[in-house]
């Protein structure tokens, strides 16, 4: 990309007490217009690097530039950001037209300005009509909507979301990623968003940065996290995989021969060598009577084990006598009950391509 | 009362206001709670010089408490400490309550105990005190009107400001973080989230601290009678006076008029609060 990007947080890292670092030597860039996430399991330091994009946490070291401008001496009132709390923090003694109209009067814009861009900020996240309303006659989703019109209708040049669904329950949180993604394409807004759900993080962002105690473990586009995961972590984290240890040795051109228990030798795409993991996503696994003839799959027999239902496709682990068993995501394709019932004991042929297998490093 | 009789409608478990032993206690306590405030009330409408018999209903005894000049100033007095002490100690307990709720600094708990200690020092102890420590800095005494309530109003004001904080300091203790961040982020400077936001949360606690700073000013004896002096004397030390010689029903009519404006202040801070929240309800 041509342009500058938008974010750059440099070397950043944040200390407490001397001694627990919550952020540790981040390096990421944003570029303008994005839709990014900051995923990672709790305490990983994701919400501590957004505090401190929005200047509520000061970097131990390192540098957040945003705009072009180091914000190290810029107070959060003075920032280009505006955030949606996770408590959405709507002032409840304000209605709602006053809740969106505060950060505009901080400013000092002239009222008839105010007043319209308010109405149209109701109007964008669908409140139009309740600008009267008091919060707590208001239902939480409702109340996180008048904190994004409180924050979008200052135009930020990035607005920062801190786990904004986390509160809601399980049918509204899909009906709101769906309008979170609405609303960044509208207004043109970079967004970024902290989240410890891998599914909300694949379904809403452009690109993620997987964290793990306070380190960036991968960016990568949604696709890329799930598909070529750089790490061990980042392959667990995100979605379901299994893993088999194995030990590889280079044999040059991008390329591993690998050594597994009950698997062989097989040579495949990849760079990490010495003790690894073999990896492949129960989805990509097949399951078959007759062992395979094709040379580009790697097959093992195993005995059936454990089964869960779950509509539309069952998730059957099979002991392939490793330690760990194997799961693989059957998609129940058939009506037919019977056809596609795995019983406990029966016997396959498991199979998956070469392609689809990852060689994981550390 | 079936006591000893099986009920055929059994009580339940939460049916308190059903059994027998409650019942008997609400009411014993409401009893000694209530009766000698009635019965105060109405013995000041008692057409007898004693306070023993009933006589017949009279106001003269009202009329003599609003024509006795020397209960008058000391009413008036009362008045003037009462409503310096709560706008001092209101405004000195809030900022004490943001500082310890606000920031961390080095010693800290011992300055929040410290700041309580006047609720937990005996009244007596701290009368006495304050009285050696204002003679013994030579407070002038002999000013002109107000200035010569300067002393019991100080030494209102050191009792009650600790009231008024903690009153405050429990209201900002469930006060969400995010909000004032959330407004710093919008824009606001420190003062204008103070303003915009931390006040409007503070404000029952306000209304609650300055009520309690009025009416732990306005009926104090122990402190004021040590401060006082006898150009300066208050209500409760005047009546204390007058009940020496005899209880007339003239300390009862003086007695009900206090106890009649603190309920009326008591009932406009409630009704204050009351109509902010419908105000809130009904904007839509």
């Amino acid at each position: 990309m041509s342009e500058a990007p938008l974010i750059q947080i440099k070397n950043v890292s944040k200390v407490y007490g001397g001694s627990v670092k919550a952020v540790d030597d981040v390096s990421l860039e944003v570029q303008r217009g994005e839709f990014f996430a900051l995923l990672g399991p709790s305490g990983c330091g994701k919400t501590t690097l957004l505090r401190m994009l929005a200047g509520f946490e000061i970097p131990t070291a390192g540098q957040v530039i945003i705009d072009g401008h180091d914000m190290a001496k810029v107070q959060p009132n003075k920032r280009p950001v505006n955030m949606v709390f996770q408590s959405y923090a709507v002032f409840p003694h304000m209605s709602v037209e006053q809740n969106v109209a505060y950060g505009l009067k901080m400013d000092r814009r002239p009222s008839g300005e105010i007043k319209k861009r308010v109405a149209e900020a109701l109007d964008l996240v669908k409140l139009g009509g309740l600008g009267k309303r008091m919060p707590d006659e208001m239902s939480g989703g409702q109340r996180q909507r008048v904190a994004l019109a409180r924050a979008l209708v200052k135009r930020p040049s990035v607005l920062l979301l801190d786990e904004p669904l986390s509160a809601l329950d399980a049918k509204l949180r899909e009906a709101m990623q769906l309008e979170l993604v609405r609303l960044q394409k509208t207004v043109g807004i970079t967004f970024v968003i902290v989240t410890h759900d891998q599914s909300e993080a694949l379904s809403m962002a452009n690109r993620i940065a997987v964290m793990n105690q306070g380190k960036v473990q991968q960016v990568a586009p949604p696709t890329g996290l799930y598909e070529t995961p750089a790490s061990r972590f980042v392959a667990d984290f995100i979605g379901k995989i299994n893993l088999i240890d194995a030990t590889a040795v280079s044999a040059g051109e991008g390329q591993v021969k690998v050594t597994a228990p009950k698997i062989g030798e097989v040579t495949l795409k990849g760079t990490a060598v010495g003790p690894v993991a073999l990896a492949v996503r129960p989805e990509k696994i097949f399951v078959d009577d007759h062992k395979p003839t094709d040379p580009n799959v790697i097959a093992v027999k195993g005995k059936v084990g454990e089964v869960a239902y779950f509509g539309s496709y069952s998730n059957v682990f099979f002991d392939i006598g490793l330690g760990a068993p194997l799961q693989a995501d059957i998609s129940n394709v058939s009506s037919d009950v019977e056809e596609f019932t795995f019983k406990a004991g029966e016997e396959y042929w498991i199979y998956w391509r070469k392609a689809d297998t990852l060689v994981l490093g550390d | 009362m079936s006591l000893f009789r099986r009920n055929p409608d059994p009580i339940g478990p939460l049916d308190y206001a059903r059994r027998f032993w409650l019942r008997a206690i609400v009411t014993l306590t409401l009893f000694f709670l209530y009766a000698p405030i009635l019965g105060l009330i109405a013995f000041s409408f008692n057409d007898s010089r004693r306070n023993v018999v009933w006589r017949g209903f009279t106001t003269d005894y009202y009329v003599k408490f609003f024509n006795n000049e020397g209960l008058m100033i000391a009413f008036g007095n009362s008045l003037t400490i009462a409503l310096m002490t709560t706008v001092v100690s209101t405004i000195l307990g809030a900022l004490t309550a943001y500082v310890l709720w606000r920031y961390r600094f080095p010693g800290k708990a011992v300055y929040e105990g410290g700041m309580a200690l006047p609720i937990v020092i005996p009244e007596i102890c701290m009368g006495v005190a304050m009285m050696v420590f204002f003679a013994r800095i030579g407070w002038p005494t002999g000013l002109p009107w107000p200035f010569n309530l300067g002393s019991i109003t100080i030494a209102h004001i050191a009792f009650a400001f600790p009231f008024a904080a903690i009153v405050i300091r429990a209201r900002l203790e469930n006060f969400n973080r995010e909000l004032a961040e959330c407004a710093r982020d919008l824009g606001a400077n420190e003062y204008r989230v103070f303003r915009d936001i931390v006040v409007p949360h503070m404000k029952p606690g306000l209304i609650a601290g300055a009520l309690l700073a009025f009416t732990l000013s306005l009926d104090d004896f122990v402190i004021t009678f040590f401060t006082a002096g006898p150009e300066t004397v208050t209500f409760p030390v005047k009546i204390y006076s007058m009940v020496r010689f005899s209880v007339t029903p003239e300390v009862n009519a003086a007695s009900t008029v206090l106890i009649l404006l603190t309920l009326v202040v008591t009932t406009i801070a409630l009704w204050l609060q009351n109509r902010n929240n419908m105000i809130g309800k009904s904007a839509h």
